[in-house]
């Protein structure tokens, strides 16, 4: 009797923790519900947040840049990866593998503040276009959607290409070499046989990096000036400099359902693959 | 598209994806040796005080206090639940283990700004815990998945046989666990500590919610970029990514980075 | 390094309760400081050189800054940890200071124990706080790039600033900005709806919403932007030292002018608060303060700096504005401004 119990002993602490989560969770929820009073319930906060556009407009927007983000991260960090683990020399390999981690220990914070020297007006890049004579005027690369973007690939491209090195350096070549040698261009062999087998990976990379955008608070604070609405500004907003947390934590319940829904849409994406693949 | 071509291309791209990510960090490294009271690039002479700055900045000085205190902490704890919760799951057969897998992953799903405004109103219900707690629990709850998940992993990687092994001989359980796992997780632990500290390390938006007068560093290096106009800043980030690095350059020296990952 | 054994196990473990030791017994070392929550930059150097640095010498109390980036950050961060937070005094606008009062944050100031409250204005000293300086708001613009000079307000509608104007973010500065906007196009605190159509007008010049005093000094020094909309006086003195293109203006019919002040929280040193309070309103405190900082001082006794006179020169009329009445409706102006303007 003793011994079927040690297992529920051991996953009591994490269970405790987890609790204060759930607890915290629950406030939220309340929260979001408070109608003033202290008595009552009302879902009006949820209500003005689906029917104000200018509220919806946060989420929209947030889903829509985090999904570009995610996308081109995809397309820059597969040939990277795939660079990488395939013919990258050791040594090579080694140096990107550091410089990756690296990246992982570097202040964000700062990482962005670095591409506002980059993008801004009198920034790198303008300079360089000036100086090569391409433009008259400088371009306006941050302060708008375009530079958040910038921000958010350039976050989460070593998360993307860390989830995609494994599934590339996993790949059994003889499959590729097979279908060359039926007839198959490269390109083919690329579409056809190399990317489905890198498909876990690219789902794992895909929902890490969807959500970290989704997230993301500091980009748009530094890059978007003002003008790029995300959700996680909007929370901080309301919870925080504007004291109005039922709103607030409205919101941030709808981005909780927001992410579990994508994490339930990309995991099930996975598994009909995977049962469609074995076949 | 030529065979001999396709490669070029490649390392083009992976060149130039390098060259992206690591390029605002090189901008900050660089204008960290600035000596004018300006964090703008070009630099327009070299001077080395802003790193003197960085530790009479008090902001700063408290932030690595809180930072460090808070990695060591948050690790450490979350390494023991995390590392009895992952024996339970990987050496116990029991009803609802797939829930309590399931369970201590549930801060995976929560987004971080969320977590940050759940924490924050717990702690308005619980008065009687320290800001310094109420923030240890939210970096073991960043922190505790990855570290079941990468325990889980080499926990599965493990011969179990060795343990019913020493059993067989005499061991009683626990010694068991002490002389044989543990030893034999060594390099697991230890990477799944490392992840530990640089998740809680790094953590910047649920922790933001919650600094209050103590903040830890990258919610420093943030309100200092708010309210100050020197390099500072960009010399602070360039010392912690110099310890990023000389962490990477140890690991890889004493256990690899290919396994650290993997 | 072989396999990680049980010993290095717990010289880790005993390293990290080593480090938390040492953390509560620097905690119980503590020596008088006072703690002050206030803002960076050239305030806390300004605060540093006139108030801290010379109170430690006359009284041998030390005290330390805490940064905060806006005193509405400060008031969340008090209402999330009541009673946990072990800060003394706070430098705020009335609009923070005002919710903090309501919500029991605040330790009463013995004002008479004040020697030097009796030099200020009417109500601006009282047990819920005390102002320190005045504030003037303006306009900042780069001469080399901007193609007129700027006198007025409505001159931020002018079409030739297309994209290059920096302004508030939301409700920031506690929506003095949009307040402002409201009575120049002749409604007030009650009524912003003018103020909005106003602002409209010069949306297409609007470039970037800043959230600070230190994000509107670096993007006019890097050249990102060419005016400011709305900037206290103060940033001006901090740009200037950038180069001397950039030019401040008291734009006509008048400025705006807060007021902040310094308040007390629960849980204070409050006899060496108070000391530092009078000391901090002090004329020879007061007049270093302003000179530094460019503001104007509250103690009627204290002169105004020549520079001061130089940015704002003795005709400009000032206007103060109805901050109870604004704090009242900061969520709603700042959602309405992030909607129509931003």
């Amino acid at each position: 009797m003793r011994q079927r119990l040690v297992p529920y002993l051991l996953v009591v602490p994490s269970f405790i923790l987890i609790v204060t989560l759930l607890m915290g969770l629950s406030s939220v929820l309340g929260w979001s519900l408070d109608d003033g009073t202290g008595s009552g319930a009302t879902f009006a906060q949820y209500e003005s947040l689906v029917t104000n556009a200018s509220y919806r407009r946060f989420f929209t927007s947030s889903l829509w840049l985090a999904g570009v983000a995610t996308a081109v991260a995809l397309v820059l960090g597969f040939p990277a990866a795939y660079y990488m683990e395939t013919k990258a020399s050791p040594r090579q390999r080694k140096l990107i593998f550091a410089a990756l981690l690296a990246m992982f220990l570097s202040d964000y914070v700062l990482k962005m503040f670095g591409l506002v020297l980059i993008l801004g007006r009198t920034g790198l890049v303008n300079k360089l276009l000036l100086w090569l004579g391409v433009t008259d005027e400088p371009f306006r690369l941050m302060f708008n959607e375009f530079g958040v973007l910038v921000g958010l690939i350039s976050g989460i491209l070593p998360y993307m290409i860390l989830s995609l090195n494994g599934v590339i350096a996993r790949l059994d070549k003889r499959l590729q070499e097979a279908a060359a040698l039926l007839g198959a261009a490269p390109w083919q062999v690329f579409l056809l046989i190399t990317v489905p087998l890198c498909v876990p990976g690219i789902l794992a990379g895909t929902m890490l990096s969807f959500l970290l955008s989704l997230n993301s608070f500091v980009t748009p604070m530094l890059l978007g000036g003002g003008r790029v609405d995300m959700i996680a500004v909007f929370i901080f907003d309301q919870s925080i400099n504007l004291g109005n947390l039922p709103l607030g934590s409205a919101a941030a319940g709808i981005l909780f359902l927001i992410s579990a829904a994508a994490i339930l849409a990309l995991t099930v994406a996975g598994d009909r693959f995977h049962r469609r693949f074995q076949r | 598209m030529t065979r001999s071509s396709m490669p070029s291309i490649l390392q083009i791209t992976t060149f130039g994806v390098l060259l992206f990510m690591a390029l605002p960090n090189l901008l900050i490294l660089v204008i960290s040796f600035n000596s004018a009271a300006t964090l703008a690039f070009p630099p327009t002479g070299l001077s080395l005080k802003w790193y003197a700055n960085v530790f009479s900045t008090p902001s700063f000085a408290v932030g690595i206090k809180q930072s460090l205190l808070l990695a060591a902490t948050s690790c450490a704890v979350s390494m023991v639940l995390g590392v009895l919760a992952s024996l339970a799951i990987v050496r116990f057969r029991f009803f609802g283990r797939q829930a309590a897998n399931v369970f201590v992953m549930a801060p995976l799903f929560v987004p971080e700004i969320v977590m940050g405004i759940a924490m924050l109103l717990w702690a308005n219900t619980v008065l009687f815990i320290s800001n310094t707690a109420v923030l240890v629990v939210l970096h073991c709850l960043i922190v505790l998945p990855y570290v079941v998940r990468l325990v889980v992993a080499n926990l599965q990687g493990m011969d179990p046989n060795l343990e019913s092994a020493a059993m067989l001989l005499g061991a009683r359980p626990h010694q068991a666990f002490l002389h044989v796992t543990l030893p034999l997780l060594g390099k697991g632990l230890l990477g799944a500590a490392v992840f530990a500290i640089v998740m809680s390390f790094h953590n910047f938006t649920a922790t933001m919610f919650l600094v209050g007068n103590s903040p830890t560093l990258p919610v420093a290096a943030y309100q200092y970029i708010r309210t100050e106009n020197d390099p500072t800043v960009a010399a602070l980030s360039t010392l912690t990514m110099l310890g990023g690095i000389l962490a990477v350059y140890l690991m890889e020296k004493w256990i690899g980075l290919e396994r650290l990952v993997r | 390094m072989g396999t990680f054994n049980r010993r290095d196990f717990m010289k880790l473990a005993a390293a990290c309760g080593a480090v938390g030791l040492a953390d509560t017994s620097s905690l119980m070392a503590q020596e008088k400081l006072l703690k002050i929550i206030a803002w960076g930059g050239s305030y806390g150097e300004a605060m540093r050189a006139n108030w801290m640095d010379p109170f430690a010498a006359q009284s041998g109390i030390t005290s330390e800054i805490q940064l905060q980036s806006s005193s509405m950050e400060t008031l969340a961060a008090l209402r999330a940890n009541k009673g946990r937070m072990d800060d003394d005094l706070w430098l705020s606008a009335i609009s923070p200071a005002t919710l903090a009062m309501r919500d029991g944050l605040l330790e009463p100031i013995p004002v008479d124990k004040l020697a030097n409250a009796a030099h200020l204005p009417e109500n601006m000293a009282n047990e819920n706080f005390v102002g320190v300086w005045n504030l003037p708001y303006g306009i900042i613009y780069n001469s080399e790039t901007t193609p007129f000079e700027i006198r007025e307000w409505t001159d931020l509608k002018d079409e030739r600033l297309k994209g290059k104007i920096g302004a508030p973010y939301g409700a920031n500065y506690n929506g003095l900005f949009i307040a402002l906007l409201a009575a120049l196009a002749g409604g007030d605190e009650k009524n912003v709806d003018p103020g909005f159509d106003l602002a409209r007008e010069m949306k297409p010049n609007f470039s970037v919403f800043t959230t600070s005093d230190a994000e509107q000094v670096r993007l006019m020094s890097s050249g990102e932007i060419d005016v400011i909309a709305f900037t206290p006086v103060s940033n001006y003195f901090s740009l200037r030292k950038a180069g001397p293109q950039f030019r401040f203006v008291s734009p006509k019919p008048f400025i705006p002018v807060s007021i902040n002040n310094i308040v007390m929280l629960k849980g204070a040193d409050v006899e060496a608060a108070t000391r530092f309070i009078d000391f901090a309103i002090g004329k020879v405190a007061q007049e270093g303060i302003a000179k530094q900082l460019g503001c104007l001082p509250i103690n009627t006794q204290a002169a105004v700096s020549p520079e001061l006179r130089e940015a704002v020169p003795a005709d400009t009329q000032f206007r103060y504005m109805d901050e109870p009445t604004i704090s009242t409706q900061l969520a709603a102006w700042n959602d309405r401004w992030q909607q129509e303007i931003q």
